[in-house]
């Protein structure tokens, strides 16, 4: 059994564990949950000391690391087939830290500790899965195992309105995941011989017809855009962020989101090149309507949560647009905004749980002060807004440049136009800080204890994190650089 | 073949025959326990029948009884799968079968019924003369009918076999007319020779016609739209294990008829089973069986959304079932039959666990309004968990057999570039989403009113269920053996 698998399917051990715990020993099912994603993350740190940077991956085999290959059901040519490469590998640490981190984050949840940590291990599987999987069938069922932990984790932690919420979020995403697996059939059934095989896939697509191409891009665009959430699509975004519990929220930004993008870049991109250059356009012009009506909405919210959710959709606007861009620098600074989202978006969900722990509600409006009664918090919370804001020497800052740069020049109209945004989102995130932080002080909220250490063990690392990345990118290009360039050399 | 000869072909149902004898002499002789007594012995004699049809897996495809029946693969499978069906039900009316039960009040009635519906299913997958399957038809039909009214002190019992009787009377009477219009169009009553003729007959409004009442029938048994309107009260007023045979046993009694029609009237014999079936007599067959699955899905799948008594949703959810499984034929090849039978084998197992799970709700609270199941998931989490498993493989997500069999049917639409078709069957599947999740939902969201004090579910239900539940699990992600068995079924014909 090789790495990839341990990494994938240890959260359920743990879950099969926590299943045969008895309801009364919470501690036992908590620590049980840090072992769980502490290994898989354990494991994927120790395969970052050994990555060979040289590798390439994307599109064959021999470049994919810790690849491992089983025949799963013949008649139909379905095979296990995992291995990374530095498209997947950032994302399988960023899920390995958000995961455990998130564990910390559920400290608080005290209904039904033991279902809590069952579903979130499944889902904690499904997204190794997702980003291992290099065989279509297998990454179709990891990438729909996620759906159902996800719509009982809303569901039943969220808050008021969750039932809307959670079977919202499970239709929008069933909608995509049946448009891919459309498209995945016509794939297979195009290809010769028959495969779900993702590299042979990729090594069928010079003779697919462009018109198949672009009916098939357009499937998996819609399928992946309801993920990332691209507008239109991104209406269950603001309702299932606002109903899950914050460690579900930290993981539906961190991670889930980014299966849109992955998907994108892991398959529609090589494996569908003319539709590719035919949407690439479009996907750029969604982009920028994502920066700036996420960042408008952004600013009109007064709940800090939507806030917090509406910028998410701002932020993966950047990303489509240098994804869009088809250049080296502009996918390398798409994928970079995707990990530091992941870090940035994660702190600023764990941010408004800890004070709606404290005040029970999220109202921004009513808030005022809270700088001089939680100083540590505060000192905190400004680094992560400031890193979101896009602050240079952190790495927001370094994503949303690349992929402006790289963007600028090839869409120059449109790149003009996506720059409002980053204004617009130093408006909300400035205003925010005015009067969440500082402004008047409010008595109702003297006496708040300042972050405890388990919480400020969770920030802690993606703070320090986002420091490191903005000021030494290279740390993270190093490994997607050669990938992200293959896939452009797909598409010619 | 001749009669003496063909006997020894037909050994399954003379099993299920003698075994009926049995069962009525028992109810006779025994003074009590005769509902017990009558389900073992139906138990033992529906599983030698499985044994025999087993033993005798591998003699080829032949013609017995004077060309009548058919015996071939396809046979073997259903007589195996109406086997497992009629033994499933048989341990699900275990918790009625007391004395004083529902069903065992009554005494051995309600198996001697059960058993001639299935001697009448076993003959109707192989019957390929017009006048036998519409005697194995009837063999079915009407055990159903009084089946369906069980209950007949209640006023829903009586309507549910009222209606069941006036719409099958109809039914069987449009099938009966159009197999008149067949022979009249081509001078045959064996449905392989009328196949033939058809080639030859020019496409015209009276073969169209014929086509459409022959497939009357059967898409009465399968619960096909517009001849599903029993369904919803005849499963509401029905005992709760006889509408689970309902749903499972004759539906797949009606698809074995229609696929059989299907392939017999509309291809004639075709020797490979993965190559596509040409249209015969001008027909689209494709097109009429599509448009068929379109409304089936979306009309049960529409209702369904409505529905509060969870009897009447797992109707319309089988009348949506019945149109995916439409889909499959639609798709006019071999892949689409193996796909039709891989589903029906998954449906068996999931549909039989979900009414299990209603049943036993149905004891324990006296109710089967969607209201009893709030708080099971924390009442019950086993039985809340394999009711959620059996529900996500009724949508058709992953990890569960009923992700393959959706798969398995799309991809037979895809071979054949129905693009149309799949979209409208994968639409359908988010639709029936909304109402399989509410179940979930009330399950594991809303809380319960007031926990009732003592268990009254037993041990052999929980059992069967688990038993239903693997192999939902287990065929999600190692579906190899079942595809082999779906190529076997419909390799000959």
């Amino acid at each position: 059994m090789g790495y990839l698998t341990i990494i994938a399917f240890f959260p359920i051990l743990g879950a099969l564990v926590i299943l045969f715990t008895p309801k009364d020993k919470p501690l036992i099912i908590r620590w049980t949950a840090v072992v769980s994603t502490a290994i898989p993350f354990a494991i994927g740190l120790y395969l970052w000391s050994i990555w060979d940077y040289a590798m390439i991956g994307a599109t064959t085999e021999a470049g994919f690391q810790f690849v491992e290959k089983v025949p799963w059901i013949k008649q139909f040519n379905i095979t296990y087939f995992v291995g990374i490469d530095g498209l997947s590998f950032p994302l399988i640490l960023l899920t390995g830290l958000l995961t455990f981190l998130s564990v910390f984050a559920s400290w608080g949840i005290e209904k039904g500790v033991k279902g809590f940590h069952i579903l979130f291990l499944l889902l904690t599987t499904g997204m190794y899965g997702t980003f291992i999987a290099l065989d279509f069938f297998l990454f179709y069922v990891f990438w729909e195992l996620m759906l159902l932990p996800m719509y009982f984790l809303i569901g039943i932690w969220g808050g008021p309105r969750r039932e809307y919420a959670a079977i919202k979020f499970f239709i929008y995403t069933l909608i995509g995941s049946v448009l891919i697996l459309l498209g995945m059939l016509t794939l297979y059934f195009t290809s010769d011989p028959h495969t779900f095989n993702m590299l042979e896939l990729i090594g069928n697509a010079a003779g697919w017809a462009r018109s198949l191409q672009i009916w098939v891009f357009l499937a998996f665009y819609i399928g992946f855009a309801i993920k990332i959430p691209a507008f239109p699509f991104h209406t269950w975004l603001p309702d299932a962020h606002v109903e899950a519990p914050t460690p579900i929220s930290v993981i539906l930004a961190g991670v889930l989101l980014k299966m849109g993008v992955y998907g994108l870049l892991r398959i529609s991109f090589p494996m569908l090149p003319e539709g590719t250059v035919w949407f690439a356009y479009w996907l750029a012009f969604i982009g920028v309507i994502n920066i700036v009506y996420g960042a408008l909405v952004a600013m009109a919210q007064s709940d800090f949560k939507k806030l917090v959710a509406y910028s998410s959709i701002s932020h993966m606007g950047f990303v489509m647009l240098g994804m869009a861009s088809l250049t080296t620098l502009g996918m390398n600074g798409a994928m970079f905004q995707v990990i530091s989202h992941g870090l940035l978006s994660g702190g600023l969900f764990l941010l408004v749980g800890i004070i709606y722990d404290r005040a029970h509600h999220r109202d921004i409006d009513r808030f005022g002060g809270l700088g001089v009664h939680m100083p540590r918090f505060t000192g905190i919370s400004i680094v992560i807004l400031m890193g979101s804001l896009g602050l240079p020497g952190m790495s927001g800052f370094i994503g949303e440049v690349m992929s402006l740069l790289g963007a600028f020049t090839v869409y120059r109209t449109l790149t003009i136009i996506s720059i409002s945004g980053l204004i617009l989102t130093a408006v909300y995130i400035l205003w925010t800080i005015q009067r969440v932080y500082l402004g008047k002080l409010k008595d109702e909220y003297k006496g708040f204890p300042d972050v405890s250490t388990r919480e400020a063990f969770t920030l802690i690392p993606l703070v320090i994190l986002t420091i490191i990345f903005g000021i030494f990118p290279g740390i993270l290009l190093n490994i997607m650089d050669k990938t992200l360039q293959q896939i452009i050399n797909v598409i010619g | 073949m001749e009669t003496v000869e063909s006997l020894r072909y037909f050994v399954p149902e003379l099993i299920l025959t003698g075994t009926l004898v049995l069962v009525i002499i028992a109810d006779v002789a025994m003074k009590k326990r005769k509902a017990l007594s009558a389900a073992w012995l139906t138990g033992i004699g529906v599983s030698a029948a499985a044994l025999a049809a087993l033993a005798n897996a591998d003699q080829g495809s032949l013609l017995i009884f004077y060309d009548t029946t058919a015996i071939d693969p396809f046979v073997t499978f259903f007589r195996i799968f109406f086997s497992v069906v009629g033994v499933g039900v048989l341990v699900f009316t275990a918790p009625h079968a007391a004395d004083d039960g529902a069903i065992g009040r009554r005494g051995g009635e309600f198996y001697s019924l059960m058993l001639t519906t299935l001697i009448g299913a076993y003959l109707l997958v192989g019957a390929v003369n017009i006048v036998m399957i519409f005697i194995a038809l009837e063999l079915i039909s009407i055990p159903s009918y009084v089946m369906a009214g069980y209950f007949k002190e209640d006023e829903k019992g009586s309507e549910a076999s009222t209606k069941y009787i006036i719409y099958g009377a109809f039914a069987s009477g449009a099938m009966m007319y159009g197999f008149s219009l067949l022979y009249g169009l081509t001078g045959h009553t064996n449905i392989y020779e009328i196949g033939s003729a058809l080639r030859t007959v020019e496409p015209g409004i009276g073969l169209l016609v014929a086509v459409i009442l022959t497939l009357a029938g059967a898409g009465y048994k399968m619960s096909m739209v517009p001849f599903h309107f029993w369904a919803p009260d005849v499963y509401e007023g029905a005992p709760t294990p006889a509408a689970a045979f309902f749903s499972v046993g004759p539906k797949a009694a009606g698809v074995a008829l229609l696929a059989r029609l299907v392939w017999s009237l509309g291809a004639g014999p075709v020797s490979e089973s993965t190559g596509s079936w040409f249209a015969a007599g001008g027909l689209s067959w494709s097109s009429i069986l599509a448009a068929f699955a379109v409304i089936t899905m979306t009309l049960g799948n529409l209702a369904a959304l409505r529905q509060t008594n969870l009897k009447r949703l797992l109707a319309y959810s089988g009348v949506a079932h019945a149109g995916y499984i439409l889909m499959g034929l639609a798709a006019f090849s071999g892949l689409g039959l193996q796909a039709v039978l891989f589903y029906l084998v998954v449906y068996f197992f999931a549909n039989l666990a979900f009414f299990l799970v209603v049943d036993m709700v149905e004891r324990e609270k006296g109710t089967v309004d969607i209201e009893a199941f709030a708080g099971l998931g924390s009442r019950r989490p086993m039985l809340g968990v394999a009711l959620v498993i059996v529900l996500f493989s009724l949508t058709g997500l992953p990890f569960t057999a009923g992700f393959v069999g959706k798969l398995y049917l799309l991809s037979a639409l895809i071979e054949k570039q129905l693009y149309w078709l799949a979209i409208i069957g994968v639409a359908n599947s988010v639709v029936s989403l909304w109402y399989y999740m509410r179940v979930a939902k009330t399950m594991f969201f809303d809380e319960a009113e007031q926990i009732p004090a003592s268990s009254t579910i037993g041990l052999v239900q929980p059992v069967l269920l688990a038993v239903l539940v693997v192999p939902v699990l287990v065929f999600g992600l190692f579906f190899g053996p079942l595809i082999d068995l779906a190529r076997f079924a419909s390799g000959l014909f």
